[in-house]
């Protein structure tokens, strides 16, 4: 006899999902458990000193061993759907080739179903001309004089105030992350939510499994879905003597900011709201592989760019309210990995060439877009070229030279090696990962509906083999 | 086969070698710290007075006059702030910065150390760190800058020099767009 029927570590994209559908066949037999707070839309304060390291992991500082990238990911119910931006995009039709090359089974096709529920539940709707910032805007501006194809995006927040802080809770209720979504439907269905319960390992007993956690104390389940996120997932299985932990692969972001005479205000507003595909290459483009996004940030999110330093901090400071950004979106190619150190979960990504080389094609075509768009200079996350006027070549983009990081990390229990083509860990029976951790490479675009997708379709081959 | 030298390693390594270094050097200082110029900071529960020292001096000279105007204002105690924002971190992360401090203090401690010097000194001294050939020093001058820099963001004080007008929720103002445009037919 076991506590649990079915113990899924982690409520974010792809652990609420999961839960919803394994408590809809089982109803209190299921168990959510979350290492971060359960907290409600009143307890969003939009400060950003209190509220980062209250939801995001590692307090917000998380990064690579080498300092050289941050890694953003929410530690909350609802896990990084709780900070994200709230875009939504389908799975790029060009998964299937790419991930059986790869070893990894998914059709888009078949997910289709799938998708549309995720996005019905999510209310999954675009964002309208009204709801898009001058920042945004301007984004799409440069692009259409340039002859780029750009798009407003799709979101998953309903009567969106426009306060500009998604990245640390909403406030108003209005985004529709998994806290407000799939983990109550699982609740409603009979699960049981357990926040601030991080697990540290795994063991088998008497042919179902043991769940440690990290306060010593231990809960047993028939199955176990892993969707702790892509440092603890990993961190999890390594520590249950599982093999684990190679083959991330990161969009790689870094960003750029024009310089407009206008005020622009983008702290107001919908943060992220416009993309250019004209380099990527995902649904048919064959660009370079990387997406560009409008962003826009609230101060401390601004102000602590490495590239910011003395005067020329001041200076820049006395800018922001007239600054319009743009991210990159990279599809990286390159492969790091997560490793213990002691107990401790160490990220290593070293940059290849490859990666590197398309940085600095973005910072020049990001600098092209808003000249195009009317700013005067553009301000790129660079240490060393700072201000630019012209389309500009970087000189090296060594680690810590440049800002860089993600908010999209994939793998470390990628199908295909650690677990099989579907999510089944291998060799160990019914022991799942249904979260980006077992992607086997890098999406190409935001991917919290296909995380929640592909999360529904393994609970599903869970519960039929069950 | 080499091993490769990992960033915690290297401080680790770094500290207890200018640390014992240090012992021989300068004696009693270490426990006694230097003095913020200034303005006196009161004991605080993880920043020791050196290091409140040290971090005052390094965010006015990041900042700057901006900065610097709120400082002398009363309307910005980056010590404070900084070791407010140790409080809210994990222990290990709390240990790194500190080592951090450590470190930027034992290697910049010359004559009279880092927090006394004049300004301009110190903001060179950032920049050689900034853009330093060694990772070590570049992993410290990032500590140092996002500890610093998010504490002038993150009050008051440094809203108003960014021309920024607080959230909505704390300061009551309504959410939503300030900036009207009108929309070329162009853009999709």
């Amino acid at each position: 006899m076991t506590d649990f029927k079915a113990i899924v570590v982690g409520s974010g994209a792809g652990g609420a999902p999961a839960a919803a559908r394994l408590a809809r066949a089982g109803g209190d037999g299921v168990a959510i458990l979350e290492a971060g707070p359960h907290l409600q839309p009143g307890d969003f304060t939009q400060i950003e000193r209190d509220m980062v390291p209250r939801l995001y992991a590692g307090s917000g500082v998380q990064g690579t061993e080498d300092g050289a990238m941050s890694v953003l990911q929410g530690r909350v119910v609802g896990g990084s759907t709780t900070v994200n931006d709230a875009l939504c995009f389908a799975p790029p039709p060009e998964l299937d080739a790419r991930w059986a090359a790869l070893g990894a089974e998914v059709s888009v096709d078949a997910l289709a179903p799938y998708v549309a529920e995720v996005e019905a539940v999510l209310e999954v709707s675009p964002i309208t001309r009204a709801q898009i910032n001058r920042a945004n805007y301007l984004v799409g501006l440069g692009a259409a004089r340039l002859g780029w194809r750009g798009e407003r995006l799709r979101h998953n927040s309903v009567g969106c105030m426009q306060c500009g802080f998604r990245h640390i809770g909403c406030a108003y209720d209005a985004k529709r992350s998994m806290d407000r979504t799939f983990v109550p439907r699982a609740v409603a269905a009979g699960a049981q939510l357990r926040p601030e319960h991080s697990v540290h390992h795994l063991t088998r007993r008497d042919g179902h499994w043991v769940v440690h956690l990290d306060d010593g104390r231990t809960l047993t389940a028939e199955h176990v879905v892993l969707c702790a996120g892509i440092v603890h997932t990993p961190a999890i299985l390594l520590r249950s003597g599982i093999p684990a932990g190679d083959g991330l692969q990161f969009h790689v972001q870094t960003v750029a900011w024009g310089d407009f005479d206008d005020r622009v205000d983008g702290f107001n507003g919908i943060p992220m709201a416009y993309g250019v595909y004209e380099f990527s290459d995902i649904y048919g483009h064959t660009g370079p592989g990387y997406l560009i996004e409008g962003v826009s940030v609230q101060p401390l999110a601004f102000s602590v760019q490495p590239q910011f330093e003395g005067l020329d901090h001041d200076a820049v400071l006395s800018r922001y309210p007239h600054l319009a950004g743009a991210l990159s979106l990279l599809r990286s190619t390159s492969r790091g990995r997560v490793t213990l150190k002691g107990d401790r979960p160490s990220i290593d990504y070293p940059l290849g060439a490859h990666d590197t080389e398309r940085l600095a094609h973005f910072y020049e075509r990001a600098t092209e877009l808003f000249l195009a768009a009317g700013a005067r200079r553009v301000l790129l996350a660079h240490r060393e070229v700072r201000w630019v006027d012209r389309p500009t070549r970087v000189p090296t983009l060594a680690p810590n030279t440049f800002y860089v990081y993600t908010a999209h990390p994939f793998g470390g229990a990628n199908r295909g090696t650690t677990t099989d083509a579907v999510g089944r860990v291998r060799g160990q029976p019914n022991l799942w990962v249904l979260d980006a951790s077992a992607f086997p490479e890098a999406l190409g675009v935001n991917p919290q509906v296909t995380i929640a997708a592909l999360a529904l379709e393994g609970a599903e081959r869970l519960l039929a083999e069950a | 086969m080499t091993r490769r030298l990992r960033r915690r390693d290297f401080l680790a390594a770094s500290v207890l070698g200018v640390g014992a270094l240090a012992a021989f050097k300068v004696g009693g200082r270490w426990a006694i710290g230097v003095a913020a110029p200034g303005r006196a900071t009161p004991a605080l529960p993880h920043l020791s007075a050196r290091h409140a020292a040290t971090v005052t001096a390094a965010a006015l000279a990041l900042v700057g006059p901006r900065g610097e105007a709120a400082y002398a204002a009363g309307r910005w105690d980056p010590a404070t702030d900084v070791d407010g924002l140790l409080a809210r971190l994990p222990a290990d992360q709390r240990d790194q910065l500190v080592l951090a401090l450590t470190l930027f203090e034992e290697w910049t401690l010359g004559l009279t150390g880092f927090s006394s010097w004049d300004r301009a000194t110190q903001r060179a001294t950032l920049a050689a760190w900034r853009t330093s050939r060694l990772g070590l020093q570049r992993s410290v001058w990032g500590f140092l800058h996002a500890a610093c820099a998010s504490s002038f963001s993150g009050c008051e004080a440094g809203w108003e020099a960014m021309a920024y007008p607080g959230p909505c929720v704390s300061t009551g103002r309504p959410p939503g767009q300030t900036v009207a445009f009108d929309w070329d037919e162009a853009v999709p």
